[in-house]
C-alpha cells in the first residue's frame, strides 16, 4: 500500500446498500466501478477472485444503509480518563448486538448539570457487514476502515473548504429513488436515514425532496436537536439540473435551500460508473479520497490488524531506510576527516620519500668510526677539558725564579705546588631549582670529578728564611719585594702567611734584639686565579 | 504473562520479512557508524604512522648530519688519543720502562714509585642528549714518585719528559724542598733536594661493566 502525504493513493472500496453491493477502485486518482453483487451469495466468488487480484490494496468498506441508526443523549461530564469507559458501556447498552458501533461526545449542555452530549451511532444490521468483512480478513487483507455515506458527507464538507453554517441538512438522491439526509450540526454529524421516495420521476422530486426535508426538520425540532426557529441550509446533490430542481423547492427564512448537479460537480474528479449518473455519494467518494484517508468510524482493532500491521510494516520500511540514510548523513562529517586524513598521509608520506633517499646517500656515504660519535665527543670533550686544567710545576718554578731575581739574598727551604678542587657554588638566589645538582661522587675521585666539572685551582706554598746583618726593615723588605714582584704575575695573587716580623698591631711581637745576624723564616701562598 | 502487543505471533510473522528489513537496516546504520569510525581509526592511525615515519626519517637525517659534523670534529683529536694509548688499558710495565729510562736518560738519583689501586668515573652525556651513547669510564690511577735531586732541574726536566711523553698524566702536587738548606755550595754532588710528586694517570675504558 502507498500513500501520499495526505491523499490516498489506492484502495478497493467496498458499499453496501441495501439492494446491491458496489466494488470500487480508487487508483491513480480515478474512481471506477469493479463490479456489483445483489448480494454476498452472488459474489462471493468473484469477490474472492477480486481481492486476490488486488491483494495489496487497503480495504475501505463503506454502509449506505437503512440499518445505520444515530442516537443523540446525554452522559454525565466525566473525566477523560474514565469517558472511554462510559462511552463503551453506553453503546453496550444502546447497540448491544452490533460490533459496529461508534460514540463521540458532541458537546455539553447549557444548563443542568452540564452533561456531556453524545451522538451514538452504529450499524445494527451486522449481518449484512461481517460475510465481507471475514472474507477479506480470511484472506489477511488490511481493512482501512468502515464508515457510513453519513459520516463520508461529513468529510466531504470538512475538506470542501467551505464553512457550513450551524444546521446543515445534506441530501443525495442515489439510485432516482434513494435519499440520503444527513444532517449536521457545526460540521458534525448528528442523525442520517435513507428514504425510499415513491417515485423517480423528476417532476415530482423536488416537491418530494421538500417534503421529506420538512419531515426531518420536524423530527429534529421534536428530538430537540434544534430549535424551531433555528434557520437550516438544505444542500441537495442530485444528478439531475439543479435548477430545474430548485424551481420546486421554495426557500423561507428557516429553510433554505442549495441544489447541486453532481455530474457537473464530478467533472473535477475522475469518476468511471460505467455509463451510470454520478450521485452524491460517489462525488463525496472521489473528493474525500484525492484529500486524505477514509476515516474509520465502525472497525474495532480486532478488524483492522492487518491494517495497523501494513502501518507497522511500512513505518519498519520507512524507519529502517531513514535509519541507513540518517547514519549515513551522520557519518558524511567522519568520512569527510577520514579523506581529509587520507590525503594529509599521502602528503606526509610523499615528504618522507625524498628524506629517507637523502638518509640512504647519507648513511651509504658515511665515515666508518672506531666508535659512535657521540662516545667519541664524550671522550675527547673529557680529554681536552682536564688537559686544559693541566699544568706543570716547572711553570711555576720559572715564576717563582723571576720574581726571586727581585730579593737575591732570599732563601727558599721548600716548594709546594698543588692542583686543588674548588667547592661547588651555590646558587641560593634561585632556590633549589637554580643549583646544580652535584654529581654523585665517586670515593677517591672527588679531585678528578673536580677537573671534568671545570672546578679546579693552582696554589703553590713556598717556605723560606730571610737573612739580614743588621736591619728588621731589610729583611721584611726583601720578601715584600719578591712578594710584588710575583704579584706582578697575570692571575697569580700572593698571600703572605708568614712574614719575617708580625708588624700588625692587633698581634703580639716577640724577639731577641742583639748582635747576631737577623735570621727570620716566611711563608708565602701563591693563588693562580685563572688556570687556563 | 501478559502479551505486550495487541498483535498475536501469527500476526507479527506477517511481517516478519519487513522486520528483518527493519533489523538489517539497523545492522547496516551500526555498521555505518561502526566502519566509519573505524576506518577513521585506521585513517588517523595511518596519518599518525606516516607523520611518525616523516618525524622519524626527518629525525634521522638530522641526527646523520649531526654525527657526521660530530665525527668530522673529533675524529682528528680521538685518533690523536689512539695513537697515544689514551683509549686503552693500562700498561704499568710501560710506564716503569718510560720512568726508567727518564732516570737514565736524566741520570737522576734513584726513584721511588707507587702506583695505587685504578679507581674509575663514569661520565655522564649531557642531560639534553635524547639518544647518548653508551657507557664510558674514565679510569685514574694515582702514581707517586719519590727522588733525590742533585738539582731542582733534574725535577724540572724529568717531569717535563715525562708528562709530555705519550699518555695522559696530570701533576696532581708537588714538593721540592731542600735537604741540608746550611749547604750554600752546590759543587759536592750529592742530594741538596727532595721532590715528592704525585701524578695522575688517566686512561678511558670504552666498554666498562654495565
Amino acid at each position: 500500500m502507498k500513500t501520499k502525504l495526505a491523499g490516498q493513493t489506492r484502495a478497493i472500496i467496498l458499499i453496501i446498500k441495501d439492494y446491491q453491493v458496489q466494488l470500487m477502485l480508487w487508483e491513480s486518482a480515478t474512481l471506477s466501478m469493479l463490479d456489483h453483487y445483489a448480494d454476498f451469495q452472488e459474489g462471493q466468488e468473484r469477490f474472492d477472485q477480486l481481492l486476490l487480484d488486488y491483494s495489496d490494496y487497503p480495504i475501505v468498506i463503506l454502509n449506505d444503509v437503512i440499518e445505520e441508526s444515530f442516537r443523540n443523549e446525554t452522559v454525565v461530564h466525566v473525566a477523560a480518563t474514565d469517558r472511554k469507559a462510559l462511552l463503551e458501556r453506553k453503546l453496550n447498552y444502546s447497540f448491544r448486538n452490533t460490533i459496529f458501533r461508534a460514540a463521540r461526545i458532541t458537546g455539553r449542555e447549557d444548563g443542568g448539570r452540564r452533561d456531556d452530549t453524545v451522538m451514538l451511532s452504529a450499524i445494527t444490521k451486522p449481518e449484512l457487514v461481517n460475510p465481507w468483512v471475514d472474507q477479506v480478513l480470511t484472506k489477511k487483507m488490511a481493512v482501512q476502515s468502515i464508515s457510513s455515506v453519513a459520516y463520508l458527507a461529513e468529510s466531504y464538507l470538512r475538506g470542501s473548504g467551505v464553512k457550513s453554517p450551524e444546521h446543515l441538512m445534506v441530501i443525495s438522491l442515489e439510485e432516482g429513488t434513494h435519499l440520503r439526509q444527513t444532517y449536521l450540526r457545526k460540521g458534525r454529524v448528528f442523525f442520517s436515514r435513507l428514504t425510499t421516495l415513491p417515485t423517480a420521476d423528476l417532476s415530482a422530486l423536488g416537491e418530494n425532496i421538500y417534503q421529506e426535508s420538512l419531515q426531518i426538520r420536524q423530527y429534529l425540532e421534536r428530538i430537540k436537536l434544534f430549535s424551531y426557529e433555528s434557520p437550516i441550509e438544505i444542500r441537495i446533490f442530485a444528478p439531475c439540473d439543479s435548477a430545474e430542481l430548485a424551481q420546486s423547492l421554495s426557500s423561507s427564512r428557516l429553510n433554505s435551500f442549495v441544489c447541486f448537479d453532481t455530474r457537473e460537480e464530478a467533472l473535477s474528479c475522475n469518476i468511471d460508473l460505467k455509463g451510470s449518473d454520478v450521485s452524491g455519494l460517489y462525488l463525496f467518494l472521489a473528493n474525500v479520497l484525492q484529500k486524505k484517508r477514509i476515516e474509520n468510524r465502525y472497525a474495532n482493532f480486532d478488524l483492522r490488524r492487518y491494517f495497523h500491521l501494513k502501518l507497522i510494516s511500512q513505518g519498519l520500511a520507512i524507519a529502517g531506510s531513514v535509519l541507513v540514510v540518517v547514519a549515513m548523513l551522520l557519518n558524511t562529517p567522519v568520512l569527510s576527516d577520514t579523506l581529509d586524513k587520507r590525503s594529509l598521509t599521502e602528503v606526509v608520506e610523499s615528504q618522507s620519500a625524498p628524506l629517507r633517499a637523502q638518509y640512504d646517500r647519507l648513511t651509504q656515504g658515511f665515515p666508518e668510526t672506531p666508535i659512535d660519535s657521540k662516545e667519541m665527543a664524550l671522550v675527547v670533550e673529557t680529554y681536552e677539558t682536564i688537559k686544559r686544567q693541566s699544568h706543570e710545576p716547572t711553570e711555576a718554578i720559572g715564576i717563582i725564579s723571576q720574581a726571586l731575581e727581585q730579593a737575591p739574598d732570599l732563601q727558599i727551604a721548600r716548594i709546594v705546588w698543588t692542583m686543588q678542587e674548588k667547592d661547588i657554588e651555590q646558587d641560593t638566589s634561585q632556590g633549589f631549582f637554580g643549583s646544580t645538582p652535584p654529581q654523585p661522587v665517586v670515593p677517591g675521585m672527588e679531585f678528578t670529578q673536580a677537573l671534568i666539572d671545570n672546578r679546579s685551582s693552582l696554589h703553590v706554598l713556598i717556605d723560606g728564611t730571610v737573612f739580614s746583618p743588621d736591619s728588621y726593615r731589610e729583611a721584611q723588605d726583601q720578601v715584600l719585594a719578591f712578594a710584588n714582584a710575583l704579584n706582578e704575575f697575570p692571575g697569580l695573587s700572593v698571600n703572605p702567611l708568614k712574614m719575617p716580623t708580625d708588624v700588625r698591631v692587633d698581634a703580639q711581637v716577640f724577639t731577641t734584639v742583639g748582635d747576631e745576624q737577623l735570621r727570620a723564616a716566611y711563608t708565602l701562598e701563591l693563588i693562580f686565579e685563572e688556570v687556563e | 504473562m501478559k502479551q505486550l502487543l495487541p498483535f498475536s505471533n501469527e500476526d507479527l510473522l506477517l511481517i516478519k520479512w519487513r522486520i528483518g528489513f527493519f533489523v538489517l537496516c539497523g545492522l547496516i546504520a551500526t555498521g555505518i557508524f561502526w566502519s566509519s569510525e573505524y576506518i577513521n581509526l585506521q585513517a588517523s592511525r595511518g596519518l599518525s604512522v606516516a607523520q611518525g615515519e616523516l618525524y622519524s626519517a626527518s629525525s634521522d637525517v638530522e641526527l646523520i648530519e649531526e654525527e657526521e659534523a660530530t665525527i668530522i670534529e673529533y675524529i682528528d683529536r680521538y685518533q690523536e688519543l689512539t695513537d697515544q694509548r689514551i683509549v686503552n688499558p693500562e700498561d704499568r710495565l710501560l710506564f716503569l720502562e718510560k720512568v726508567a729510562q727518564l732516570r737514565a736518560e736524566f741520570n737522576l738519583f734513584p726513584i721511588a714509585l707507587n702506583i695505587d689501586e685504578q679507581l674509575g668515573l663514569r661520565l655522564q652525556y649531557d642531560p639534553a642528549e635524547t639518544e647518548p651513547g653508551g657507557p664510558i669510564d674514565l679510569k685514574t690511577s694515582s702514581v707517586s714518585i719519590a727522588l733525590s735531586l742533585l738539582h731542582e732541574e733534574d725535577l724540572i726536566r724529568f717531569l717535563g719528559a715525562f708528562l709530555n711523553s705519550p699518555g695522559f698524566y696530570q701533576a696532581r702536587q708537588c714538593e721540592l724542598s731542600a735537604i741540608n738548606q746550611a749547604a750554600q755550595s752546590y759543587v759536592f754532588l750529592a742530594q741538596h733536594f727532595r721532590a715528592n710528586c704525585e701524578l695522575l694517570w688517566y686512561t678511558f675504558d670504552l666498554s666498562p661493566p654495565a
